[in-house]
């Protein structure tokens, strides 16, 4: 139960949207996230999207993390 | 298991249907063997082997991308014929209908079955049809059995040995992933696999020992099944399993094993380590995603290389995915 | 950097630090996902000797008590139309499964996905949802509480867990903290457990990378929360799902099999009308007490012993003969742990 991916979101139709992962289409529920629009990324979990994949601030993150693990290799 | 009724995962094609299978003691098989293989087979004299097979299928939805339960039946029996080496001969029909099933339905499904029947040279010699009362059924159970011969000593069963190759035909999983896209919602590229496998084992049968089609239950179960009955072991290579992109992420998607994921239209095959590429590539002019998968082994385990180490395939158990087959 | 090479480095890593570190630490991870993620890729016999992880208590269907297995199931055999995630239809019931409920005729629906109830809803009405999980799926019930549909819930909050966890009999050093719940929870609520946690993310990259952290913060005595997960958990987390998880679920104190009742760790149907538990008091009250068995999951899921201590597994206790929940969810780690041969 507890897998999700990031989808793209390609259509959406009042509480449902058309999701695109990697060629695979599939129905999902939005009502869990808010203002979504046709773009976002989002992370699905049994039919229903549960949070927007926040990719710009995903990566500056993810230098955070970088810089972190750069650093405690320099310790060792 | 429960002891007084059956339940969903005994014929789901993992360990609690073999078990049920095996609970059925039949008596006075007499010189009948290989009777709990893919077909049994019987010693007619002139060096020939009868094989006769049957199988039933309850497939829902009956319809789904690139097939129908017609095709996905005839090809079922077809191929287990041809995965215990014998050219098939003639096949039955069974069908039982739900009272209010559509005829337009129905003409599709048997146009399925004579189109496969036509292009294989194998023809339905015999049939049952019967209605049952609407709900009592549902609606449509197909049953095929079928028969073929083999020349004695010809049988894909030949011992195996420490340092033989597994080799997949193609693809897996694409049976199921187009299946389920009807009761999940999802849509992809992906068409059932489902096709007769007489023309591409003829193509490799002089050069392989034994084969067997991952159907219910995936790869998991055929190749803990091959295992248990040659008792040795496998080291599959994980990174080699081919399997489209679409697959592995509907199956990721669902929570799904990759492994057991069903397929109707490949086999997998052992064949000793000089021949192994030459059947890869023979194999690779039907389904150029073939490959060599592993080695056999001594450790009388299924064992995959992961990327972090070795674990154990195990057999599936439970209701791996209802009604695929 | 491709996901080998960084997997190479994180045990590097890991190694150098717990060399570092003179004693035993115990991680504890408390999610179904990464439980099995660990166990398929062998995580645990990876790690250096002195570098203990556990699993806690990550699989909502083996932390539901025996009690309301017994209701749900009580429910469907008095012919009330029931529906559930696919993982609950085994879990032996003190008589029965919901699996076997449903081959003596009782009316389970399986679904993947909580919104497939409201199509149930229009030819059953009468349908009941057995609302299982962690903070990632009550906000999937809230929807269908929001659209009328009758629930019994035994959903369960995660921090409540993690506190009594970090003050119990099992001394833990870190936690790996939860994917999908953070993203619905947040960075916040595990701020006030003052021990080192990350919140990671599945693939086993990810997971080396969040104990990589873990052993660091451990060593350097850092009771601080790192988001091992950015991509998708942010510090407040999902606004909008947490309100519908307010405007329909209250706050309530819960049985968690094996832990016992946790003060707030559970939350409970507001409106009364749609909870089950009030509608079919009746029906419900009349199912007896679970009588207590030889199955050590309540040990298990405190991280007290491994499956392969308890008495029963692989004896009496296997997939074909469950004992209890941790056998029969594919979450539990009795049953992941039998699947690879553990």
């Amino acid at each position: 139960m507890c897998y999700a991916i990031p989808a793209k979101i390609i259509k959406i139709t009042g509480d449902t949207a058309v999701v695109d992962y990697g060629g695979v289409e599939k129905k999902v529920n939005l009502t869990l996230v808010d203002n979504l629009k046709i773009g976002d990324y989002v992370l699905i979990h049994a039919g229903f999207a549960i949070e927007r994949i926040q990719k710009k601030s995903a990566e500056e993150s993810l230098e955070i993390i970088r810089n972190y693990m750069v650093e405690s290799e320099k310790n060792l | 298991m429960n002891k007084d009724f059956v339940s969903l995962s005994e014929g789901s094609g993992g360990k609690e249907m073999n078990d049920l299978i095996k609970s059925f003691t039949f008596r006075g098989r007499g010189r009948w063997k290989n009777c709990y293989d893919d077909s049994a087979t019987l010693d007619i004299g002139d060096s020939k082997l009868l094989v006769f097979t049957t199988d039933s299928f309850v497939i829902n939805p009956i319809f789904f991308p690139g097939g129908d339960i017609g095709h996905v039946s005839v090809c079922g029996t077809i191929n287990d014929l041809a995965v215990m080496g014998a050219t098939p001969l003639g096949l039955s029909l069974g069908i039982v209908l739900e009272e209010g099933f559509s005829k337009r339905d129905l003409k599709k499904i048997i146009n399925s079955i004579n189109k496969i029947s036509k292009d294989t040279g194998i023809p339905i010699v015999t049939g049952d049809t019967k209605v049952m009362e609407k709900g009592k059924v549902d609606k449509i159970v197909i049953n095929v059995s079928g028969v073929g011969i083999a020349k004695k000593g010809g049988l894909l069963d030949k011992p195996l040995e420490i340092g033989d190759r597994i080799i997949i035909s193609g693809g897996i999983g694409e049976h199921a992933i187009a299946l389920l896209s009807k009761r999940f919602d999802y849509k992809t590229s992906i068409i059932t696999d489902s096709k007769p496998l007489v023309e591409e084992i003829s193509s490799v049968r002089h050069l392989i020992k034994a084969a067997k089609d991952p159907t219910r239950g995936g790869i998991a179960a055929t190749l803990n099944d091959i295992s248990q009955k040659h008792n040795l072991g496998m080291l599959i290579d994980e990174e080699s399993i081919p399997a489209k992109k679409e697959v592995r992420i509907v199956s990721e998607m669902l929570g799904i094993n990759l492994y057991e994921l069903a397929c109707e239209g490949r086999f997998i095959c052992i064949s000793s380590k000089d021949n192994a590429c030459l059947v890869e590539n023979t194999l690779k002019k039907f389904n150029s995603d073939a490959k060599i998968i592993g080695t056999v082994t001594d450790d009388n385990k299924v064992v995959i290389d992961t990327q972090l180490g070795r674990r154990i395939l195990p057999e599936p158990r439970g209701l791996i995915v209802p009604r695929i087959c | 950097m491709d996901d080998k090479t960084l997997i190479d480095k994180h045990i590097r890593h890991i190694r150098s630090v717990a060399e570092e570190i003179d004693r035993t630490v115990t991680i504890m991870e408390i999610c179904g996902g990464h439980t099995n993620v660990i166990m398929k890729y062998g995580i645990r016999d990876i790690l250096p000797k002195n570098i203990r992880l556990i699993s806690g208590p990550g699989c909502p269907v083996c932390v539901s008590s025996q009690h309301d297995i017994d209701c749900m199931i009580e429910l469907a055999m008095n012919g009330i139309p029931v529906a559930t995630y696919g993982d609950m239809l085994k879990v032996p019931g003190t008589r029965y499964s919901l699996d076997d409920a449903r081959a003596k005729g009782a009316k389970i629906f399986e679904v993947y996905s909580a919104s497939e109830v409201l199509g149930i809803k229009k030819t059953s009405p009468e349908i009941v949802f057995f609302g299982i999980g962690f903070e990632t799926t009550a906000p999937m019930t809230a929807y269908l509480l929001k659209n009328g549909v009758t629930v019994y819930s035994v959903h369960k909050r995660v921090p409540p867990a993690l506190s009594i966890l970090a003050a119990g009999d099992v001394r833990i050093d870190g936690f790996i903290d939860p994917g999908h719940v953070s993203t619905i929870i947040g960075i916040k609520p595990y701020r006030s457990i003052k021990i080192p946690q990350v919140i990671s993310g599945f693939t086993p990259e990810r997971i080396l990378r969040s104990i990589r952290f873990l052993v660091e913060l451990i060593r350097d005595n850092k009771p601080t929360v790192i988001n091992g997960y950015p991509e998708a958990v942010t510090e407040s987390g999902n606004k909008s799902a947490q309100h519908l998880l307010n405007s329909h679920f209250v706050v309530s104190d819960s049985v968690w099999r094996g832990l016992g009742i946790l003060p707030m760790s559970g939350l409970e149907v507001k409106n009364d009308s749609i909870n089950a538990k009030i509608k079919y008091r009746p029906i419900l009250e009349q199912v007896p007490d679970a009588k207590k068995n030889a199955c050590r999951c309540g040990e298990i899921l405190k991280g007290l012993i491994d499956p392969k201590d308890c008495p029963l597994y692989k004896v009496a206790c296997s997939p074909d003969t469950p004992r209890g929940a941790c056998m029969v969810s594919s979450e539990g780690s009795c049953a992941i742990s039998f699947r690879y041969g553990i």
